[in-house]
């Protein structure tokens, strides 16, 4: 393979400048990526790139060798897609747009957006309103304030248009009545009127309206403009919903979606899913690779999220390395097969960095909606205990959750924080263990063991346990605790390690975190601060992730 | 030193196939299209002449079919096509080319191909 290392690099780099050209082109013929596709699978092959190939292949077999069919960029874009992720290419000069971005810019409107016109002059508003049908639009009239208001509530328009000049009212009044309902829903408003003056032009920029024509209308120029403003607020709601790093939904969307799909589900009963889902052993990749690289990784594991599940599958990043994906319309079976199929493609995608390549997987617990769920905040518990039990059983897996006594044991056990203590001085040990033992966690429990040698911890501590803390001494006798933390950290990244040493050995510490150490405290210390830290640390660290922090809202 | 002409518009398969044979002792000449290749072998004696299958200007195919068939009885042709279209097998058989190397190949598949042709 090593030998092909030259070959491939150059063809990454014309394949990448290749795409760079027709990004800049408006379009591509269906023949042209027939033919690149058919490049890639040869070439590709020849010089041990085989999955590149695989995938150009794959693709290929969709398309017409001979069609003259233009393609823009959103459509050859997706259909690159299996082939961008077997190729990183922002070293090569070309950054794919991603599918969010290329949804973003294919991203239109509403088939037919909805406008609500509130006039009082019946001969204008009629002839207004069929211009605008003409031009594609929905639709509503109101020739009263109180009418308006109330089709605006009820009916959510797209877009608000008032005259200026209304009996008994003037259409700014009404404007700024209803300011806040508009600026939160981010409708655009536009006011039109006879009046030419400057002065009625300042009175109504200086309230939320954006727009302001005069009559006679240009109705080209006021079809273009609507147009434009829609644009612009589709994309601000885009934004808003969407999570900056990995282009998935964030939470706040996440709890709006879920209050409707209560609502639906109440009415029509029809079965839907929800999936958590967690990165398996993201912590050791930003220890190894740095932080730059995990979003990356993040990123990656979205966009497969997004490519790999139905058009109507919705992504959430829920936070840090964890997403939740809302699945309309499916059983649970169904939905872990869907699932366990992601996890087969996302296991396959080879990651890069510094001259590197590593694997992936993630674990995740599927949970359906039943009538027995009251809260949506419960169905995320048991598809999240789900995944929990996935990453008791080793990871990379799939899992449904299932009632059962089991479950709820390990519910409860999964609860308690245990905490070890490793420490040569009696008493030290009895202080910390007293403290530490009257503790509750986000009110679970917490179990305190205690060690006189690391020798002992390293036999007897428990090395499956959810939450584990360890307090370890850096000065002991015989094996030296920075010695105990390295063979530790051998066989568990997990626990949270804070290791207590002396204030005048500096060193220690930096070699402490070197090891894998997660924090330390420097002798003497405050019973508070120590508690107050591993608070901390425990409802923000990985390993020690609390079921209710991710629950509560 | 045996001569030969590699005609592909794919630059880094172009690059792997010239290597692998220049590290074996031929002379190689490239050719980036087909109008290329021919002005290449009205110039240049030759041995051996590798066409892609798919190329701009003219495709392997149009530059087999300009040769004379004299041309063709001294110097053999290997045409590069991609395993699975038979049609192109055939259509090259029409215009008189009897070896082939099916995409994708090893650099050995090749040389062992180059050898058998050439001794």
């Amino acid at each position: 393979m090593q030998a092909f290392e030259k070959y491939q690099q150059l063809f990454l780099k014309n394949l990448s400048s290749r795409l760079a050209q027709w990004h800049d082109e408006s379009s591509v013929t269906e023949k042209e990526i027939y033919k690149l596709l058919h490049t890639i699978k040869g070439t590709g092959a020849s010089i041990g790139l085989e999955r590149l190939a695989e995938a150009a292949e794959s693709v290929r077999k969709a398309l017409d060798p001979e069609s003259e069919r233009k393609w823009q960029e959103h459509e050859w874009a997706e259909l690159f897609q299996p082939i961008f992720l077997h190729v990183d290419f922002t070293e090569h000069d070309f950054h794919p747009i991603s599918p969010s971005e290329t949804e973003a810019r294919a991203a239109s409107l509403p088939d037919q957006p909805t406008i609500l016109i509130l006039e009082d002059d019946l001969e204008f508003l009629h002839y207004f309103r069929e211009t605008m049908e003409g031009y594609g639009y929905n639709v509503l009239m109101a020739t009263t304030e109180d009418r308006a208001l109330k089709t605006f509530y009820d009916e959510k328009p797209d877009l608000l248009i008032v005259d200026y000049y209304l009996q008994g009212k003037n259409g700014l009044e009404i404007i700024k009545e209803i300011g806040s309902q508009t600026n939160s829903t981010l409708t655009p408003v536009m006011v039109i009127s006879a009046d030419h003056s400057k002065e009625l032009a300042m009175r109504v920029y200086e309230t939320t309206a954006l727009d302001f024509f005069t009559k006679p209308l240009d109705f080209d120029l006021l079809n273009t403009i609507i147009r434009n403003r829609l644009v612009h607020v589709h994309s601000l709601r885009k934004q808003i919903t969407t999570d900056k790093l990995t282009k998935a939904y964030n939470r706040s969307y996440l709890y709006e979606l879920l209050d409707k799909k209560k609502q639906t589900f109440k009415r029509d009963r029809v079965p839907f899913c929800l999936v958590v889902l967690d990165l398996d052993n993201f912590k050791r990749v930003n220890d190894t690779y740095g932080h730059i690289v995990g979003d990356q990784v993040l990123k990656k594991l979205s966009e497969v999220l997004r490519t790999q599940t139905r058009a109507e599958d919705v992504v959430v990043r829920y936070g840090g390395e964890e997403f939740i994906i809302v699945m309309p319309e499916i059983n649970q079976l169904d939905a872990q097969k869907r699932i366990h199929d992601v996890l087969k493609f996302f296991k396959e995608v080879v990651h890069h960095a510094s001259g590197e390549t590593f694997r992936l997987s993630f674990t995740a617990g599927v949970a359906e909606m039943d009538e027995g769920i009251k809260k949506m905040e419960d169905l995320i518990v048991q598809a999240d205990t789900a995944l929990y039990k996935g990453k008791q059983s080793g990871k990379g897996i799939v899992v449904n959750y299932q009632e059962g006594l089991e479950m709820i044991q390990m519910v409860q056990e999964s609860k308690s924080l245990h905490i070890s203590i490793v420490d040569d001085d009696a008493v030290i040990r009895n202080m910390l263990e007293d403290r530490l033992s009257e503790l509750t966690f986000y009110d679970a429990p917490t179990e305190v063991w205690t060690y006189e040698t690391g020798e002992d911890f390293l036999r007897e501590s428990p090395s499956d346990s959810y939450k584990h803390v360890v307090l370890l001494d850096g000065i002991l006798p015989e094996k030296d605790g920075l010695d105990v933390l390295k063979d530790f950290r051998e066989y568990d990244q997990d626990s949270i390690v804070m290791m207590l040493t002396a204030r005048q050995r500096g060193d220690d510490i930096i070699q402490a975190l070197d090891l894998g150490a997660d924090d330390y405290m420097t002798k003497p210390f405050s019973m508070d601060e120590l508690v107050a830290r591993i608070r901390r640390i425990v409802s923000r660290h990985k390993g020690g992730k609390s079921h209710e922090t991710n629950i509560s809202r | 030193m045996k001569r030969i002409l590699v005609a592909d518009d794919e630059e880094v398969l172009r690059m792997l196939i010239t290597d692998t044979l220049e590290d074996e002792g031929y002379e190689v000449i490239e050719a980036s299209d087909g109008a290329e290749a021919l002005s290449i072998m009205g110039q240049e004696s030759l041995d051996l002449v590798i066409l892609d299958y798919m190329m701009p200007e003219y495709t392997g195919i149009e530059v087999a079919s300009q040769l004379s068939e004299e041309w063709k009885q001294q110097t053999p042709l290997v045409m590069l096509t991609a395993k699975t279209q038979d049609s192109d097998i055939q259509q090259s058989k029409d215009v008189g080319i009897r070896y082939f190397m099916a995409k994708p190949f090893s650099p050995l598949e090749l040389i062992q191909m180059v050898e058998e042709i050439l001794t």
